[in-house]
């Protein structure tokens, strides 16, 4: 009879976004796996088929870590896009990612998933909190950053310090529900996900101390910056979808504040036959008179004995107009030009 | 990208050319209307528009192009309606539109059947595909169908394409009927403030229930040829049947009740949508061969097109107009018989009625009578007016 193996529940899968990060990716993993031993969890390395073979490393990782999984992604690119990938397959029911340059440090995953624990729908490792930090970056990133980090702010349906991160932890419930309605462009897949979490989402923030990225290169570049641009655009007019209601009844009260008036004073020719035929009698006589059509007259306001309308010629290059006073029992016209 | 902009620039070519099929015509008294913003029948969004352009030398053939435009281009919503079916299955869904008789022969025109058509597509399109779980579209559907409200009447007509485009955002019963609601009351609130409305409307049904009903069904059967070029009005009109869309049926019975009353042929282009519906339907559902929809669709539109173009013939009230300028004749232009809008639009000095109650001062400013019924010879004091030959109809000047 073959053994019983009890397959544990994962709680906590991580995912890994990976571009050129071979030389990063093990000593980051094994520390990863190193804190997080005491309870079941996967680490899902999502690479975008690095020309420096991180996938090869990772794979090599997975052999002899079996919480390592690795999803290598062949013509497709972009973190945001590698999360969701990673998310897609996870099979814990709380998520989290973080950076693979190792400017994230592994022990914060304990803290946030306490925090999960103890009811937060959504945590973050926030650079901006007391106790958290951007670490030695030089000044026109630190400036760049905190630029994107307030535009940023307005369009997350909640306060908090560090839309931005890219360290963050969710329970996968919340993602399942939110899923459909993310667009993985860009870096930031973490404004994406505040800007469509539902109201009633709790949320936590630990404080991040960045750190040093251990080899390579920063991927930030002008063409990251523009896609950042882009979703800021692309969250805002979404914003502004939100204002539709709105929009919708502030059109409708400009119509009702412009034609109720207008349909006030004419209410006594839908009401009353006989001074409607007289109205329509003196108007007429008085057309006839004038070789006017009746469609170029436009009334105004109407009394017991007087009618104003405005008569328009409705010429291409030169409308004249003129605005009238028609006596409805005598059909005596006073006009002068507007 | 770049295949894209090409198909934009060949179907602005296609629009182009669907304005030069129809310009000869010169303007007709509805474009007239809209083109000097006439207050009737229609609400005002479209026609101020247009109006606000009437001191452009080329306002009729930038409106027209304008309308052509809007009209081919808005086959991109049926792109994106096919983007479910195979790519030869999406031309021939997207040919139901672009060789559709109606739309050969209206685009080029300004009439606002066109755009209210357009706004039809637009329903039709928010109504079958699926949008995002979060009602955020719902209030901006609303918005466009009070734009559609008050840029043509016909509009209403499609209120059950709306309040399914309302149910696909996922508004809830009581938003769905406040958005498609509220339009239709602040409607019948502008048909208040302007009486002329209320009785041109009655007018025109007037004149639709004169005919016979035979001719009457007749008038609408040639409407449904016409809007699908025939080939699409089988396919799409079995669609619509076999289809079990409620919306697109219900839209499709008022429509038809619409024709049956009102009778005039322009009104096809209103079904389009619907039949763009039907045959997006028989495409995802039965086996239809696309190279041949499209070949058939296409031979059936020339042959739809030839038989009710217009015929290219300068209009009377421009011959005349074009006349009198040339001739210098200064004044009012009194006109005798019935007359339309196009009269007024091709005058640059006002035209007015002439008729036995008109005023001798007015008669004393007036530069030319034209005559537009059989003869106004009697009624000419010979002796101050004089007949200028070679004209469509009499045409006198002051001696």
């Amino acid at each position: 009879m073959p053994p019983v193996t009890y397959k544990l529940r994962i709680v906590l899968s991580l995912v890994l976004p990976t571009f050129n990060e071979a030389a990063n990716i093990r000593s980051l993993v094994e520390s990863i796996d190193g804190v997080l031993q005491s309870m079941p969890h996967e680490i899902i390395i999502v690479d975008d088929d690095s020309p420096d073979e991180t996938w090869k490393v990772a794979m090599s990782l997975a052999l002899h870590l079996p919480a390592v999984r690795v999803i290598r992604r062949e013509g497709k690119r972009g973190l945001s896009s590698a999360v969701i990938d990673g998310f897609n397959v996870a099979r814990g029911t709380v998520l989290a990612v973080m950076d693979a340059d190792g400017q994230h440090d592994p022990i914060l995953l304990l803290k946030m998933l306490k925090l999960i624990e103890a009811d937060a729908d959504l945590v973050i490792g926030s650079r901006y909190i007391e106790g958290g930090s951007i670490g030695d970056w030089v000044g026109d990133r630190r400036i760049l950053s905190r630029a994107g980090t307030l535009l940023a702010r307005n369009l997350s349906r909640a306060p908090v310090t560090d839309p931005l991160a890219g360290f963050f932890m969710l329970k996968a419930d919340l993602f399942r529900e939110i899923r459909h309605s993310l667009k993985p462009a860009g870096f930031k897949i973490l404004l994406e996900i505040l800007s469509h979490l539902p109201a009633s989402a709790r949320i936590s923030e630990v404080p991040l101390v960045f750190r040093m990225r251990l080899h390579g290169r920063s991927k930030l570049s002008f063409k990251v910056n523009m896609e950042f641009l882009g979703q800021v655009l692309r969250l805002s007019f979404r914003r502004l979808l939100s204002l539709g209601p709105l929009v919708f009844f502030a059109a409708c009260l400009a119509v009702v504040l412009i034609l109720a008036p207008k349909a006030w004073v004419l209410r006594r020719i839908y009401y009353d036959l006989k001074y409607r035929n007289n109205v329509e009698s003196a108007i007429l006589t008085a057309a006839k008179r004038e070789g006017w059509l009746v469609s170029d007259i436009e009334l105004k306001s109407l009394s017991d004995t007087e009618v104003s309308f405005i008569h328009r010629e409705h010429l291409r290059y030169s409308d004249g107009a003129e605005a009238c006073l028609l006596s409805i029992e005598k059909k005596s016209l006073i006009c002068a030009g507007l | 990208m770049r295949w894209t902009l090409k198909n934009i620039v060949l179907l602005e070519l296609y629009a182009l050319l669907l304005v030069l099929l129809v310009m000869p015509g010169g303007v007709k008294t509805d474009e007239a209307k809209y083109l000097l913003s006439i207050p009737y029948p229609h609400p005002p969004v479209i026609r101020q528009i247009l109006s606000a352009m009437k001191s452009f030398p080329y306002q009729e053939f930038l409106a027209r192009l304008i309308f052509s435009s809007i009209v081919v281009q808005s086959v991109w919503f049926i792109r994106d309606l096919g983007v479910v079916l195979s790519r030869p299955r999406r031309a021939a869904l997207v040919s139901g539109w672009l060789f559709s008789a109606a739309v050969i022969l209206q685009s080029g025109t300004v009439m606002l059947t066109t755009l209210t058509a357009v706004f039809g597509l637009i329903f039709l399109w928010l109504a079958m595909t699926p949008s995002e779980p979060d009602q955020s579209t719902s209030p901006f559907i609303g918005l466009l169908w009070l734009f559609g409200l008050f840029s043509a009447f016909q509009t209403v007509l499609y209120f059950p394409l709306v309040w399914s485009a309302q149910v696909s955002a996922r508004a809830s019963r009581t938003k769905a009927l406040i958005y498609v609601g509220v339009p239709i009351l602040l409607l019948g609130l502008y048909s208040l403030t302007n009486p002329l409305v209320p009785a041109s409307i009655l007018k025109l049904s007037g004149q639709g229930s004169a005919l016979p009903a035979s001719l009457r069904f007749q008038n609408a059967g040639w409407i449904w040829l016409i809007a699908g070029s025939g080939v699409g009005s089988l396919i799409g009109s079995w669609g619509l049947i076999i289809g079990g869309r409620r919306d697109l049926q219900l839209s499709a019975l008022v429509l038809g009740v619409y024709f049956f009353i009102s009778s005039a042929q322009y009104y096809a282009i209103l079904f389009t949508p619907l039949l763009i519906g039907g045959v997006f339907i028989l495409l995802r559902q039965r086996k239809i061969f696309p190279a041949l929809f499209i070949s058939l669709q296409a031979v059936t539109a020339v042959i739809l097109t030839v038989l009710f173009l217009p015929p290219f013939q300068v209009s009377d009230a421009r011959k005349v107009m074009e006349k009198l300028r040339a001739r210098g004749s200064a004044g009012l232009i009194l006109i005798d018989g019935v007359f339309g809008h196009e009269w007024q639009y091709e005058s640059r000095v006002p035209v007015r009625r002439y008729s036995p109650e008109l005023s001798s001062d007015v008669e004393d400013l007036a530069g030319a009578i034209v005559c537009t019924k059989k003869t106004c010879e009697e009624q000419i004091d010979t002796e101050k007016w004089v007949r200028i030959e070679n004209q469509p109809m009499e045409v006198w000047v002051r001696r």
